[in-house]
């Protein structure tokens, strides 16, 4: 398919709750190419938040390591790590985390201020994500006026406006119905093969695994099995 | 430009929150800026009240009080050395009856003068003080208490002779002891008089009557020898025999003086001595409206006095037949040698009869810091002395104004540093509060690429606009507020007492002088104060805006996303 882009090596996370040690993740070894399109499913706790925020360089490891294009991410100091966050990862989380008192153009204008865009052409640009995920006439609207979908949608506007190389999504339809999830993750599919970036997304909804080229299931921080999709489902853009 | 409008959009869409820092901010601001006006107003009117000598161009004045110690000499040469009987007698001229003044039934204007309780000493002293070392000046002022009487002059005066009077004493004594009643029949016996066995008469027992002779106890023959039995009577038994007589005296008094329209006013008065004008109790630079006395016949009044009895320059005072004209109106320092009314010394020594005779001498040493050498030198040639510092005179003034200025000292500084504390501690608490909760909003900012620096930068710069706006808006309203004070003007008073607290034989209440001045309270607002204020809460806006700001955005962002979810 294309380069390896992420080595997962051996990648544990505890967490200390108190004098209870949680091992969010266990031994994960996993590789990642560039433009594929991959689904962690498995129940809530089986580790893959935790695995998408360690790929996200959001966290680093208790042990092993995550090669990003063969630079260990536990390594790099926090400014790259930013850098990284910023250049070349896009985030879709759950529960979407828009910033509630800016607009929906200014939301998807902040995934690009910290790049040093002009203003003017943040602007033009977020308004061109924002066309492209249908929401040009609700630019000016708070998240508050928006619906679920909606607002999801402003999120991937903010995640694709940077034009990442991976976009790592969280349980992006946990919060929408499910014909809305649907159309939700169709476009996030669809604007990923347009724009040539590689997905990954964590679920719990079975069918939406589905869109993913590969199913990776994980159950109680490790990945139990593996599972390739020979068509990947694209939906077409709303 | 994006993140303004994110600055922007932050405070306006939080609106309430934003509103309440911005007003604890600007509370505290204010606080500190009325504060600091009061504090520098009272400083201001302390300056100019709590500050007597200086004024008057004076390092010490040297008065003689009357002392306890009745035995103390107050000699025709007047040295120092005052008596509570001296200070009765200088005073005793009110007390005298009022029939000197005319017939009575008739109308009568007079002023008695008094030295209160600061006794008079020889003029010819203060040159004597003029001479010692370190001296650099010194004149001589008479400050004395003056009852204005107006009336009738009453009708009843009681005339009361008293003495004169015949004392008999009677005791009732010891009989003679044997030894003494041998010794006395020997000296009869020498004398051929038969001191008998106890007689028949009465007075049996051995007794005897002074003084009378007959009755028993005499052997011999009833009208014996008085002479003799007197001279052989024991010592202690002849003593008796003397009859006291007090000495005869009249006095006049006064019977009920109110049944008569006597009005009496207290006003007090001081000569100046008008050879030393940059010295004394009252200097030209006192002087706030007309000029200063510049020859015999002319009055300087107290500013409030004037005020009260409706008297300005150009009016005429009329002492004893003795006419002023009222030539300026001074503001006499509190605390020192202050009076109501000014005359030249000569006139008013003359209207008192106190001749050659001061109460008062002001002293400036050559510089200052020889003023407690200086002191010390007064006290080593006159004993009795009391020499007061600039500090001790300031120390007898009392009043509001004194107690404000000791609240300011003592509670001004730490009432400011309360209020910038307090705006302080909002600005801090309402940003951490709003921070806390906005932990995931900024751990959503780093997920997306923000750094740490950018994220502490958007809310520093958010706290920063409230303090600009709390600042500003707190400086208005202070700003305000001390003109609110300034206009409405709230007086202290601040008054100096002499003398008259222990009341000699009565007298205290009438020789005390007790110069109450009112001082309206200002609220100058100092640049400084406005400056200082502003920066306070512009820091506190960054100090607190930084702190939140670090806190929140050195979390990793998982472990800020976790958090809430």
């Amino acid at each position: 398919m294309g380069d390896v882009l992420y080595e997962v090596q051996g990648v544990a996370r505890f967490f200390q709750r108190g004098t209870v040690t949680v091992r969010a993740l266990d031994g994960v070894d996993l590789v990642l190419e560039a433009g594929e399109s991959v689904a962690l499913e498995g129940p809530s706790g089986s580790g893959k938040t935790t695995l998408l925020q360690l790929l996200g360089a959001l966290d680093r490891p208790s042990e092993g390591h995550v090669l990003f294009e063969g630079r260990d991410l536990a390594r790099l100091p926090d400014r790259e790590l930013a850098e990284l966050r910023l250049q070349t990862f896009g985030f879709v989380f759950q529960h979407f985390n828009l910033i509630p008192t800016l607009t929906a153009l200014d939301n998807v204008v902040a995934g690009l201020a910290p790049q040093g865009v002009d203003d003017d052409e943040a602007r033009s640009r977020a308004l061109a994500v924002l066309e492209e995920v249908g929401l040009v006439d609700r630019a000016s609207h708070l998240p508050a006026h928006l619906s679920g979908g909606e607002q999801q949608r402003v999120a991937i506007a903010r995640a694709l406006v940077k034009e990442p190389r991976v976009i790592l999504a969280d349980e992006p339809t946990g919060n929408l119905d499910s014909q809305t999830g649907a159309d939700v993750i169709g476009l996030l599919s669809a604007l990923a093969t347009r724009h040539g970036v590689t997905v990954v997304v964590a679920t719990h909804d079975m069918s939406l695994a589905g869109h993913a080229r590969r199913r990776l299931a994980m159950r109680d921080g490790r990945i139990l099995t593996q599972a390739e999709t020979p068509e990947p489902q694209a939906q077409p853009v709303a | 430009m994006f993140y303004l409008r994110y600055v922007r959009s932050e405070l306006l869409r939080r609106r309430s929150r934003t509103i309440v820092t911005v007003l604890g901010l600007a509370l505290g601001v204010a606080l500190v800026v009325v504060i600091g006006s009061l504090t520098r107003g009272l400083d201001k009117a302390q300056a100019a009240a709590l500050n007597p000598l200086s004024s008057i161009g004076t390092d010490l004045t040297v008065t003689l009080s009357p002392t306890q110690d009745t035995s103390g000499g107050f000699g025709p040469g007047g040295g120092f050395g005052g008596s509570g009987r001296e200070l009765l007698q200088a005073n005793s001229s009110v007390i005298t009856d009022l029939s000197k003044l005319g017939k009575p039934g008739a109308k009568f204007v007079h002023d008695f003068f008094l030295p209160g309780t600061q006794l008079t000493f020889p003029q010819s002293q203060v040159k004597q003080i003029a001479a010692l070392d370190g001296v650099g000046a010194a004149s001589g002022g008479l400050m004395l208490t003056a009852v204005h009487q107006e009336g009738t002059v009453p009708k009843i005066v009681a005339k009361i002779r008293a003495g004169g009077q015949q004392i008999q004493v009677n005791r009732r004594l010891q009989p003679p002891t044997a030894a003494e009643f041998a010794q006395m029949r020997a000296c009869l016996a020498k004398s051929g008089i038969q001191f008998g066995q106890s007689g028949s008469g009465a007075g049996g027992g051995g007794g005897f009557r002074a003084g009378g002779g007959q009755g028993g106890g005499l052997g011999r023959a009833p009208g014996g020898d008085r002479s003799a039995f007197a001279k052989c009577l024991p010592a202690r038994l002849r003593r008796l025999r003397a009859t006291i007589t007090t000495p005869e005296q009249t006095l006049r008094q006064v019977v009920d003086p109110p049944q008569t329209n006597i009005t009496s006013t207290t006003y007090s008065i001081g000569g100046v001595d008008l050879a030393h004008p940059a010295i004394g109790v009252v200097t030209p630079a006192l002087v706030v409206r007309g000029h200063y006395l510049t020859r015999e016949g002319q009055a300087l009044l107290a500013a409030s006095y004037a005020s009260r009895e409706k008297l300005k320059v150009g009016s005429t005072l009329d002492l004893n037949g003795t006419d002023f004209t009222v030539v300026g109106l001074v503001r006499p320092p509190l605390g020192g040698q202050t009076a109501d009314v000014y005359v030249p010394l000569g006139q008013l020594q003359t209207l008192a009869s106190q001749k050659g005779a001061v109460n008062v001498a002001l002293v400036r040493a050559d510089s200052g810091t020889s003023v407690s050498a200086v002191r010390q030198e007064i006290k080593n040639a006159f004993p009795n002395a009391d020499v007061a510092s600039a500090q001790q005179v300031a120390d007898r003034i009392s009043g509001s104004l004194v107690d404000a200025a000791n609240l300011s000292h003592r509670l001004g500084v730490a009432l400011a540093a309360l209020a910038a504390l307090t705006a302080f501690l909002i600005a801090v608490l309402l940003t951490l509060s709003s921070v806390g909760k906005r932990v995931r909003e900024l751990g959503t900012l780093k997920a997306i690429g923000w750094t740490q620096r950018l994220v502490v930068r958007q809310v520093v710069g958010e706290s920063l606009f409230q303090g600009l706006v709390g600042g500003v808006l707190g400086v208005v309203i202070g700003v305000v507020a001390a003109a609110v004070i300034g206009a409405v003007g709230p007086t202290l008073t601040a008054s100096s007492s002499t003398g008259g607290g222990n009341g000699f034989f009565g007298l205290g209440q009438l020789t005390a002088r007790t110069v109450t001045d009112q001082i309206a309270l200002t609220a100058p607002v100092a640049a400084t104060v406005v400056v200082l204020a502003f920066l306070l809460a512009v820091v506190g806006g960054l100090i607190a805006g930084a702190a939140g700001g670090l806190r929140a955005a050195r979390l990793r962002p998982a472990d800020a996303l976790r958090q809430v979810e």
